[in-house]
């Protein structure tokens, strides 16, 4: 750091501890680069590192910052886990890092029939808390551990669950508050059951991938909690796997909560490393659901019979849950066991087709990486939230690659993971819209699309203070 | 650092050890230290691993300054051993071994004369010179057997004076030193003359060197092993139980192959056999609410949940309930890594979470098989004016209170 940067640290640091306690400013080389990584392994370049972390802990606090960054004109990037696979997390300059961990309370109200929580809470702990209202979460990333409330709003994601069987984490959610880019406070939505009709100020912020505002609470309606039931279906090859998916659609069969797949030869690695018999061939795993036993079972078997209309090799119904539990942690192991077998590191891409193409895009993905001037010759995978019709095609990419060259390949698999979604037309479902993916964006949507969001965001951001470099795009 | 592996190797193999970690981050869900700091990011298992690579990469390149060096320290030695992360990361699939590499970064900060805290480095001076690291006289080691029945005492023989023993009790240095904590070495040799057992402890016994090992001194940690190897070999110590599940872990994963000849066992799983074999036999009722803290060294390092629990259901009329967080889930009492010697940053103390659990549970005891948790859920207790609600006690000691 040189000493105009040092001098800067120095200041904004300053003003930080003016408006939030100094325990919750730091400035150390360490924590600053630390907490703008994200699980990309290529390191930030020097100008990407802020000059300070701020965990501020009211709105208030929150406001005070972005009045502060917008007289001084300091980039303000908010952080949650930064656990997001498009790179919204990083800076891509030198700014305030904004926490939003300690807006971590949640209160539930039986009486309303909805809870509300701080975008800092974690996901697993809210659906644990909800759980004890006999209540289901209606958002269940990978990461639900780690990831935070605000994070999964900003991508309206419900990440594993299957959209078409309950709907987004957005149609849950009544309502939130927000201190805009500005400073000033935003309260949208409603504490009733019924969502606004109209123009719903929500939707802005909602999947509205951080360019708007801070969330800094979030209203959510009380989803009952589900009967389940399960079962794992095992096909000869990915192709009539995915036509079986096809034709529960086409035979309007009740979509599961859950239904993933994997190809065989990373379900092989996945049952190996949890110490289960390989299986005989690609796998779908998934858990249809009822308001009794007998309706999910009921359910299941309709799912079941769909799918059987495709020769599978075997159907291996589950009535216990801890089994469920061992059978999806094999697919949950893979890209960690991967990532440590072989010394590389694990990224995933997500392909979006449409229903009609599924199968074709399927198999296309089987061979993502296949051509590609950088990552050709790389171990690829395939698994996918295949009930939502979302394929995640992983590869291996060299740790001993130098940033700069992983920087170019990670680019070259967002290139095609854009190419096969634009070519069955479809668009990121799980992970936000914007900076890995802008791009994609403009191409999906036109120049008329992406200046439509560019003129919502300089209304509100004149100053492009809030999370600059997503809208943007950052490589 | 031996002359044909350099330094600068122990970093770079260092440096690649850490960029095999893939960034998931789910360690943070389970380390202690993001529950009892105010959780930036470098307060988490990811976080120092993150820091270990980007300090060995600019001090590489020559631009870290000695603040930043002191910083990376305080990082370092913060973390408490307890494994969470490493069991978080095995289960994951992946299995990055967390705690070695923030220990490895800890050699590297010794070696380079930056670590260890001030404190910790008074306790390894105490090692060196008088082979406890309390900075207790050597000659007072043996001073906690002056309380014991002239029985008792009798039945201890001290080796080798004494001659051959079946069983070598290892008291370690915190259950000879520590007021607190003698009553625990009192116990055990109650129970031993209980059960008949010929016994005897060390007359010259130093520190096991768990110390030494966890905040980075190589060098101690090899001069510690060689004298006290060298010692059992010499007098056919064939069979070990130990008090501290920090002396067992080091025994049993840290010595050399020269100890796979020696039986080895932490005193509980020792009793549980005595008591299966009904050699142990446990005839007073304790109508007691007992809560189990499963000490991190004994429990997620080696496994032992089930002989500690035994003995404690073996106690006649014992209502043994578990806290919301046990076995390999349980949060380490904080003691662990080289904290018993330096102050590092609590916002909220783990002990006190901790105790909170066990309050929660309704227990009336917090029985425990460490002296490290037992000091400090201890000083939890009397930091929150709990003494009248809840008790710390070691498994040895109710255990001689059903006798």
């Amino acid at each position: 750091m040189n000493e105009t940067e040092f001098a800067k640290v120095e200041k904004v640091a300053n003003q930080l501890k003016g408006i939030v306690s100094e325990e919750f400013v730091s400035t150390t080389l360490f924590e600053r680069i630390v907490s703008a990584e994200d699980t990309y392994p290529y390191e930030l370049r020097e100008r990407e590192i802020p000059y300070a972390v701020v965990k501020p802990g009211s709105r208030e606090e929150i406001s005070e910052i972005l009045k502060y960054a917008n007289v001084e004109k300091i980039p303000v990037f908010v952080r949650g886990s930064a656990s997001q696979l498009a790179g919204s997390t990083r800076p891509h300059t030198h700014g305030i890092m904004l926490s939003i961990d300690r807006l971590n309370d949640i209160r539930i109200f039986e009486d309303y029939n909805f809870f509300e929580c701080g975008p800092g809470c974690i996901v697993a702990k809210v659906a644990e808390e909800v759980g004890k209202s006999g209540c289901f979460l209606p958002v269940h990333p990978g990461s639900r551990a780690i990831a935070r409330m605000g994070g999964t709003m900003c991508n309206n994601t419900s990440a594993h669950i299957v959209d078409t069987s309950i709907g987004k984490l957005g149609d849950y959610v009544l309502g939130v508050e927000v201190v805009l880019p500005n400073g000033d406070f935003l309260e949208t939505g409603t504490k009733s059951m019924r969502r606004p009709a109209g123009t719903d100020l929500t939707k802005f912020f909602v999947g509205g991938d951080g360019l708007l505002g801070v969330i800094t609470k979030i209203r959510m309606r009380l989803l009952p909690d589900f009967k389940y039931s399960y079962a794992v279906v095992y096909f000869d090859n990915v192709r009539s796997l995915t036509m079986g998916v096809q034709k529960m659609y086409y035979e309007k069969q009740p979509i599961p909560l859950f239904m993933e797949m994997m190809d065989e030869k990373t379900a092989r690695i996945g049952f190996e490393v949890k110490g289960m018999s390989p299986p005989p061939g690609a796998v779908i795993l998934f858990a249809s659901i009822g308001s009794t036993k007998e309706e999910a079972k009921d359910k299941r078997e309709k799912v079941i019979q769909s799918l059987e209309s495709e020769n599978p090799l075997g159907v291996h119904r589950i009535e216990d849950v801890d089994e469920w539990h061992a059978i999806m942690s094999t697919r949950e192991v893979i890209s960690s066991f991967l990532s440590q077998s072989s010394g590389m590191q694990w990224k995933s891409a997500e392909v979006i087709p449409n229903l009609k193409y599924l199968p074709e895009a399927a198999e296309e993905c089987e061979h993502f990486n296949e051509g590609l001037p950088i990552c050709g010759s790389l171990q690829n995978y395939l698994y996918a939230h295949i009930g939502a019709v979302s394929l995640h095609p992983g590869i291996l990419v060299p740790r001993d690659w130098d940033g700069e060259k992983q920087r170019e390949a990670y680019t070259e698999l967002f290139e095609r993971e854009a190419e096969l979604t634009l070519k069955y037309g479809g668009c990121g479902g799980e992970w936000g819209q914007f900076s890995k993916r802008t791009s994609f964006f403009i191409r999906r949507y036109g120049e008329v699309g992406y200046n439509f969001v560019k003129s919502i965001k300089r209304a509100v951001d004149p100053n492009n203070i809030l999370n600059p470099g997503i809208l943007e795009g950052y490589r | 650092m031996n002359e044909e592996y350099s330094l600068e190797d122990f970093a770079n193999n260092l440096l690649d050890m850490t960029t095999r970690c893939r960034s998931c981050m789910s360690c943070y869900s389970v380390c202690p230290l993001v529950e009892s700091t105010h959780g930036f990011s470098t307060q988490g298992p990811y976080g120092i691993l993150r820091s270990i690579y980007h300090g060995i990469k600019r001090d590489f390149a020559e631009s870290l300054t000695v603040q930043d060096k002191q910083v990376l320290r305080n990082i370092l030695y913060s973390c408490t051993t307890c494994g969470a992360c490493d069991i978080k990361c095995k289960t994951s699939g992946a299995g990055v071994p967390i705690v070695e590499l923030i220990e490895s970064g800890r050699k590297l900060l010794v070696d380079e004369m930056v670590g260890p805290l001030k404190n910790q480095n008074t306790a390894l001076k105490s090692i060196w010179n008088r082979g406890n690291p309390y900075g207790m006289p050597a000659a007072d080691r043996l001073d906690w057997l002056k309380n014991l029945s002239e029985k008792e005492s009798l039945s201890c023989k001290i080796v080798p004076d004494d001659g051959e023993v079946d069983l070598l009790l290892y008291v370690g240095c915190t259950a000879s030193y520590e007021k607190s904590i003698q009553n625990v070495a009192r116990s055990l040799v109650t129970l031993l003359e209980h059960m008949k057992i010929n016994y005897g402890i060390l007359k010259e016994e130093e520190c096991c060197g768990s110390p030494a090992n966890r905040i980075g001194d190589n060098q101690l940690f090899s001069d510690v092993f060689y004298k006290n190897t060298k010692k059992f070999v010499e007098y056919g110590v064939k069979h070990i139980i130990t008090i501290s599940p920090h002396c067992y872990n080091t025994f049993v994963n840290e010595y050399p192959d020269s100890m796979k000849e020696i039986k080895i066992q932490h005193y509980t799983e020792f009793l549980s056999d005595m008591m299966e074999d009904g050699r142990l036999d446990i005839a007073k009722e304790i109508a007691k609410k007992v809560t189990y803290h499963d000490p991190c060294y004994l429990g997620k390092k080696n496994n032992i949940y089930d002989a500690p629990r035994k003995l404690l259901r073996g106690i006649p009329a014992v209502n043994l309930v578990e806290m919301k967080r046990n076995r390999q889930d349980s949060l380490c009492c904080g003691g662990g890594g080289g904290r018993m010697w330096d102050e590092v940053e609590e916002v909220t103390r783990l002990s006190e979470i901790r105790l909170g659990e066990a309050m929660d549970a309704d227990a009336e005891i917090i029985a425990t098989a460490c002296p490290w948790c037992h000091i400090q859920l201890h000083d939890a207790v009397q930091d929150t004016n709990n003494e009248s609600k809840i008790v710390v006690k070691d498994i040895a000691e109710i255990l001689v209170e059903a006798l």
